[in-house]
């Protein structure tokens, strides 16, 4: 029960990073291979409070927040000024997560690569409290003007600006709240694991989680959720497989892109499966 | 607020240029736009005339010259500035919000400036109560452009003469939250209609001028539809003024008729 559990509950962690890579890439359009970087300045902001000064982690949690939305402007403002191709931006945001890798083993208050044990704090209280937090500010701020702004860009950037949006603006502030989704769930998985090493927040990472969006759906919430908890629960459950465990998981992305090219719910929410729209 | 201009000019375009690479999309084009009326920019393909809209909206940045609308220098200006100083416009290509609805599409414009984030997280009364009027306020445009019906359809369903129609709706809406003139920039709304449509067309765009106040620009190459609806006519040839005058005048003026003569396979003038 106990193994059940922890997967169950790191599945959630991992749901709240994909919520806010969902922001940025299914609802904004942006891809980005660093958001991993978030997280881990999440953890290890976090990890660093609570290990060095024993910070409540309440406050530890707010703080991974603020660090890895305040991170986001660093990146953020010199690439999203300049306009780069959402290709390039991905591949910069990339560089961005490697040279935080590159820090974080080179710093002693982090004790390097060698990682840093703190606290198993995060029971599932406050796992499942923050999750649904994060869900529900999360589809208020997609249901608002925002939202509607958001996706405007993505379907049309130069008519977007036409219509007076500032495009660098309503970016970066997409940027800042889904890095701060994806703090959080740093905090968590930090004190979840009790222990965090510099080589768990790299390219592979940010990989999953943008696998996660584009298998889930891009304009959706719900499909890249219910993605994320699969591709995590599913290697745990698929231990009998041995070395085939990880193929397996290719071999399903590959299936659902060739299958549902569109993610698993693109563009639709799971409650629209049961209310028909006015169309 | 300076104005070292007749007052009468809404949109000032002085010795404008734009180059791309060793092409000279538009070469020192001086031009003025009387506030209140319908101007025309005519002139044969790869003339230039969506070239000075795209840097008239700040799309592209000229490579020399000023542009001024209303007192306002707006040659540096980024594009969602320059909406916001009353400049607004359609695509020759049209460019909606595909999967959004007709309604989404006409509040984008209403819904850029708002109420912070930080409502939006907790959706406060505040932030309903400013969607709701943004909702009315596009459905009172949507009304008049007799597009209500399409309201919660997905703009990519529309037909294509509707779609043109939800565009010019989309820019009149970016001008509902200013105060003072606004100049609304149309690229070949008539693009690929018949003379029917065509006419129609042209009683919209009178239409609308009437009820929403805006003083307009007219890339056009259906000549009936400009003489009928232009107050003034500029027409550029390779980057350049040919001529500018009224419709009558540029009807008959023998540069005008050799420029688009001169070459042959012109779309429809
Ligand atoms: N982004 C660009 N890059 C390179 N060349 C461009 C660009 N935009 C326009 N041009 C060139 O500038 C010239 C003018 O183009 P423009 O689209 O302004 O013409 P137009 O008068 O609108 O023609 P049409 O009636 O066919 O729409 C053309 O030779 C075109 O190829
Ligand atoms: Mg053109």
């Amino acid at each position: 029960m106990d193994y059940e559990l922890n997967v169950v509950m790191l599945a959630c962690i991992n749901m709240i990073a994909v919520l806010g890579l969902a922001v940025f890439t299914g609802f904004t359009g942006l891809f980005s291979l660093g958001h991993a970087a978030f997280v881990g300045i999440g953890a290890y902001t976090s990890g660093v409070l609570t290990y060095h000064w024993n910070v409540p982690f309440f406050f530890a949690l707010l703080a991974g927040v603020a660090a890895a939305g305040l991170s986001s402007l660093i990146i953020g403002i010199p690439t999203l000024r300049a306009k780069l191709r959402s290709d390039y931006f991905a591949i910069s945001i990339l560089g961005f997560g490697e040279a935080l890798r590159v820090c974080l083993e080179n710093l002693s208050v982090t004790n390097g690569a060698r990682g840093l044990s703190v606290d198993e704090l995060s029971n599932t209280a406050w796992i499942l409290g923050t999750l649904a937090f994060s869900l529900l500010v999360t589809r208020n701020f997609l249901k608002s003007r925002f939202g509607a702004l958001f996706v405007a860009i993505r379907e049309d950037p130069i008519a977007a600006e036409m219509a007076g949006i500032d495009l660098f603006r309503m970016r970066l502030l997409s940027l800042v709240v889904s890095a701060g989704l994806c703090g959080a769930s740093g905090v968590l998985l930090a004190h979840r694991l009790a222990f965090i090493q510099p080589v768990m927040f790299t390219l592979t990472q940010s990989t999953q989680l943008l696998a996660s969006v584009i298998a889930g759906g891009i304009g959706s919430l719900s499909g890249p959720v219910i993605v994320s908890f699969v591709f995590t629960a599913l290697p745990e459950m698929l231990r009998w497989l041995n070395m085939w465990r990880l193929p397996a998981y290719g071999l399903l992305l590959v299936l659902i892109m060739i299958y549902r090219p569109q993610g698993l719910l693109g563009y639709r929410e799971l409650s629209d499966l049961f209310r028909r729209r006015p169309r | 607020m300076s104005r070292d201009f007749p007052l009468a000019h809404l949109l000032e375009v002085r010795d404008l240029s734009r180059s791309f690479g060793g092409i000279h999309a538009v070469e020192a084009l001086s031009f003025g736009v009387t506030q209140g009326g319908i101007t025309g920019l005519i002139g044969p393909n790869g003339a230039g005339k969506t070239t000075v809209f795209n840097l008239i909206t700040g799309v592209y940045r000229p490579t020399a010259g000023t542009i001024r609308m209303n007192g306002f220098d707006l040659t540096e200006k980024r594009p969602h500035e320059i909406v916001r100083a009353g400049v607004s416009r359609t695509f020759q290509n049209i460019r909606l919000f595909n999967r959004m609805t007709c309604l989404e599409n006409v509040m984008v414009p209403l819904f850029a400036r708002g109420s912070s984030a930080l409502g939006a997280f907790f959706r406060t009364p505040f932030v309903r109560k400013e969607e709701k009027q943004a909702r009315e306020a596009a459905l009172a445009v949507m009304d008049r452009m007799g597009l209500v019906e399409a309201a919660h359809r997905p703009a990519s369903t529309l037909p294509y003469g509707l779609q043109r129609k939800l565009e010019i709706a989309r820019a009149l809406a970016c001008g509902l939250s200013i105060q003072g003139p606004r100049l609304l920039l149309l690229d070949e709304p008539a693009a690929g209609m018949n003379d029917a449509e065509t006419r129609e067309l042209g009683e919209v765009i009178l239409k609308v001028q009437k009820d929403f106040g805006v003083t307009m620009m007219l890339i056009e190459h259906h000549i009936d539809l400009v003489m009928a609806i232009c107050t003034h006519v500029v027409v550029m040839d390779r980057g350049s003024l040919l001529a500018e005058g009224p419709p009558q005048e540029i009807r008959n003026d023998e540069r005008v008729v050799a420029a688009y003569l001169g070459r042959p396979k012109k779309k429809r003038i």
